[in-house]
């Protein structure tokens, strides 16, 4: 089938104007598949690293959201173990005006702002509560491990 | 109502796992895909006869009296293979309506426009269009939405005239200098600017709000014989059905006329539209900048992709959703029940996220193509359709004044006359609630049943045997599906029929027994309503869940058989001695023998012969024990009588020639129906005869729940129910015996 124009068009300009510290791929054999890498954020437990990503662009897209997972390992209580994302614009408040760029933008947001209030990773949003100066260097710990650049 | 039913009795031809299959399915996916189906097959007279008949099938299986149909469809069910053919029917069915939609998009193409746009979407979702068709067309017709213009990929704002209708017509973009090629499906007689030429009566757009009447296909004109014969005028009014035409005496009815002219200005329509093309920005094609504006917040959105936009499916509400607007009209009965929590919010704005979704289109200052005949202006029709068929149209004063189409407001209430909601393209929104929750409430109500009986069956066990050690206590299954029902996800009600998917009710279900301590008054009203609902709650539900229970009896059953195989001979030979026993103080009764084992055993009764029999009873219950059940009674009593072993086993070689299909339902359904009532405290006849059965069904259940396992408690029905049906009647039977 045909790839939606739109889906063409938001690949053309995410490759003529890219967003600093994200960029995304799609494969060749797979337009609606995409390599994802977006840099931490600064003055964030993930400053200096780069995650990667999967984007899945699904076949109502821009109906439905993108699915999207973090292939990095990364100490975050929103994330859980299998790289999931718990953010609400990627799930009820999809709208089919976000874009992938956008979108990653917001992952990017979150990396900068954790929200242990509204966790996937318990445990780990459980320390962030109780501990945080203590989750944020296991963080940076995490980062420096997985998320070298 | 009760154990005669008629709904039930339905299924006494029928095996009962096989009735059970059909009717699961059918309440399942085919049930949900009816709506739309129906939507669709008033949408084009055309079809109609060969869809009906199609949907009259579901019609009937929808619960009318057509149990022929029911007949044969089981007949081709067991002949084809009952889960294959549905599927691969429903798929014929979508496949054969997406040519047909295919093909009236075409002839729609060739043969209707609004201002240069299309009637039907041009494909840039490929998706099924769930909107209601007929709605759509009245709107854009009536200029109340944009047409489905056809979104152009590139624009530039320096494209010539020609550039410019290539890009529109889909060509590839000739040089700047080029001229336009005459267009051959231009009319000759372009003078002929405002003639109103008729189309063929479409059924599509005659009636609103009834479906598409039979003597509505009175056939397909082509429009190119009728723009050659003007004379024709105004053909027909719309449909007399129309809401509308009765409530304004001063205007004729609407008639759909035509303006076939393809210039504006004398410029090729397309080069007038596309000029100052502006982006979708759902879609990114670029279209007339004329397009549809969200009534919140002003933005561009085309109808192809306004159609797409549609409520969520019906699901139970998230946490406190923050700024939700005021609740449904249908939140309002909202209790403590899964199907009354299902909700549907509206569709909110893409763009700024307000809820209620609406758009606002306003008319091009020019029209082309398909108008209606008596509409003056952009909104003259639009008064009086307001005045009848939205009786909240409050703000009528908001009306732009004809012939000065510029906007002056950049928001709108949603209930103004000018906004077109999402809701308004899918009236069939509140069916589908409606639908989902009554779906809800049936599994709800069969988990509250299913959980009664596990109760019972507890309380029984823990009376007939002491052991506390039993690993099936209800009060873990309660924990373990109420530990379930915590962690379940707002996607829950989105239609999963399993067991665990109903758990979202066990909040109720441990005040269904009385011997619950301290339960809240709030929560037993709430249990009045389930139990309420429980009593509307369809066979197939009911079935559903007694496959459910007899797959435990059945895994319990095969236990039960190895352990028999031990105990047997020492049974049989203590059973023997005591029936000889028996059969010595009452011997001179030989007519009772005569009848169980014929002519030559009367006269002498001796220890060996009665020894034998009882084997026979033990080991191969088949053997013709034919009518004599008294036999069977003597023996029973003097055996023990908690060696459920045997007595799972002999009734039913003696007592078959007395079952008949129907009856292994309604222990269950007894069950279920005592507690209702006796919850409701409704003192009638039924309570006391119903507490008889619920006794007698708990005894014969309860041996069976001793060593039934936890792994039982998540098999699928559907793989349990035919393994079952055999048990069904043992169980049944051996209920009778015991009563």
């Amino acid at each position: 089938m045909a790839l939606p124009k739109r889906i063409i068009k938001e690949t053309e300009r995410l490759v003529a104007e890219p967003v600093p510290g994200i960029q995304a791929i799609p494969h060749d054999d797979n337009l609606r598949y995409f390599d994802v890498s977006i840099h931490g954020p600064a003055q964030s437990p993930y400053e200096g690293g780069v995650f990667k990503l999967e984007l899945f662009l699904p076949e109502d897209y821009p109906m439905t959201p993108p699915k999207i997972r973090f292939l990095t390992k990364i100490y975050h209580p929103n994330i859980d173990r299998l790289g999931r994302i718990c953010l609400d614009v990627l799930k009820a408040n999809w709208s089919p005006a976000l874009q992938i760029r956008t979108i990653l933008l917001s992952i990017q947001a979150l990396l900068g702002a954790p929200n242990p209030d509204d966790p996937l990773a318990n445990d780990v949003a459980q320390r962030w509560k109780e501990d945080e100066p203590g989750a944020i260097a296991t963080a940076r710990e995490w980062t420096q491990t997985h998320a070298a650049p | 109502m009760g154990n005669t039913s008629t709904k039930e009795s339905r299924g006494a031809s029928p095996p009962p796992h096989h009735q059970h299959r059909n009717s699961r399915s059918f309440s399942g996916p085919s049930s949900s895909a009816y709506a739309p189906d129906m939507e669709r097959a008033g949408s084009s007279s055309l079809r109609l006869g060969r869809r009906h008949r199609g949907e009259n099938f579901e019609a009937a299986l929808l619960g009318l009296n057509l149990a022929q149909h029911r007949d044969r469809e089981r007949e081709r069910e067991r002949e084809e293979g009952p889960y294959k053919t549905r599927e691969e029917r429903r798929a014929e069915k979508e496949a054969e309506r997406r040519k047909e939609r295919e093909k009236e998009r075409e002839r729609s193409m060739a043969e209707e426009s609004v201002d240069g746009g299309y009637l039907v979407t041009v494909g840039v979702y490929t998706g099924p269009e769930d909107y209601n068709l007929k709605v759509v067309r009245q709107l854009q017709i009536e200029r109340r939405l944009a047409p489905f213009w056809k979104g152009i990929p590139d624009h530039e704002s320096d494209w010539t005239d020609a550039q410019l209708v290539a890009a529109a017509q889909g060509k590839d973009i000739p040089d700047a200098d080029a001229v336009i090629p005459p267009s051959p499906t231009k009319p000759a007689n372009e003078d002929l600017n405002r003639l109103t030429v008729p189309m063929a009566t479409r059924s599509r757009s005659q009636s609103y709000g009834s479906d598409a009447s039979p003597s509505s296909s009175t056939g397909r004109l082509s429009s190119l014989s009728l723009s050659s014969s003007p004379l024709a005028g105004f053909s027909r009014p719309r449909s007399k059905t129309l809401g509308f035409s009765r409530s304004s005496s001063s205007n004729s009815a609407p008639v759909e006329t035509n303006i076939p002219s393809k210039t504006v200005n004398n410029r090729p329509i397309e080069a007038v539209l596309y000029e100052n093309a502006s982006e979708c920005p759902i879609c990114f094609l670029y279209y007339p900048p004329h397009l549809n504006r969200t009534r919140c917040c002003d933005q561009p959105i085309c109808s192809e992709c306004f159609v797409q936009i549609k409520r969520a499916d019906p699901h139970i509400p998230e946490h406190s959703p923050p700024g939700s607007p005021a609740p449904q009209p249908v939140d309002q009965d909202r209790r403590a029940h899964a199907g009354d929590q299902l909700v549907s919010e509206p569709a909110s704005c893409p763009f700024c996220k307000q809820p209620e979704l609406g758009v606002v289109f306003t008319a091009l200052p020019w029209r082309r193509g398909l108008v209606y005949a008596n509409q003056t202006h952009p909104y003259g029709i639009q008064q009086q359709s307001h005045l009848s068929h939205s009786s909240n149209t409050s703000s009528t004063s908001s009306l732009p004044v004809p012939g000065t189409p510029t906007r002056k407001k950049t928001s709108y209430a949603v209930n103004a006359p000018e906004v077109i909601t999402t809701d308004r393209i899918r009236p069939d929104w509140a069916t589908k609630l409606a639908h989902a929750k009554n779906q809800a409430a049936r599994r709800a109500a069969a988990a509250t049943a299913l959980h009664t009986a596990a109760y019972l069956m507890h309380n029984m066990s823990n009376q007939t045997s002491s052991a506390s050690s039993n690993p099936f206590s209800s009060r873990r299954i309660l924990r373990r599906m109420n530990n379930s029902s915590g962690s379940m996800t707002p996607n829950g009600g989105s239609g999963t029929v399993t067991p665990a998917a109903a758990s979202s009710t066990t909040n109720i279900v441990p005040e269904v027994p009385e011997p619950t301590p301290a339960a809240p008054a709030t929560q037993s009203a709430a249990l009045q309503n389930v139990l309420r609902r429980a009593r509307m709650v369809d066979l197939e539900e009911m079935m559903l869940m007694e496959a459910i229970r007899l797959s435990l009896a059945e895994e319990e059953e095969r236990k039960r058989k190895e352990e028999k195989e031990k105990k047997e001979k020492e049974e049989a030979n203590a059973e023997a001695e005591r029936a000889a026993a028996r059969l010595a103080t009452s011997a001179p009764e030989p007519s009772r023998m005569d009848l169980g084992k014929g002519k030559g055993l009367a006269p002498r009764v001796d220890t060996i012969s009665i020894g034998r029999r009882s084997e026979d009873a033990q080991s191969s219950p088949t053997i013709g024990f034919g009518t004599s059940s008294h036999h069977l009674k003597i023996q029973r009593a003097t055996s023990d009588v908690s060696s459920s072993a045997s007595s799972m086993k002999e009734p039913e070689a003696g007592n078959s020639d007395e079952d008949d299909g129907t009856e292994p339902i309604f222990n269950f359904q007894s069950l279920a129906q005592t507690l209702m009532e006796a919850e409701d405290g409704e003192a009638n006849g039924n309570n006391v005869a119903g507490k008889g059965k619920q006794a007698e069904n708990v005894e014969n259940v309860a041996p069976l729940k001793k060593e039934a396992d936890t792994t039982a408690t998540g098999e699928e029905p559907d793989t349990a129910d035919s393994k079952t049906a055999v048990r069904h009647e043992s169980v049944r039977v051996l209920g009778q015996e015991t009563a």
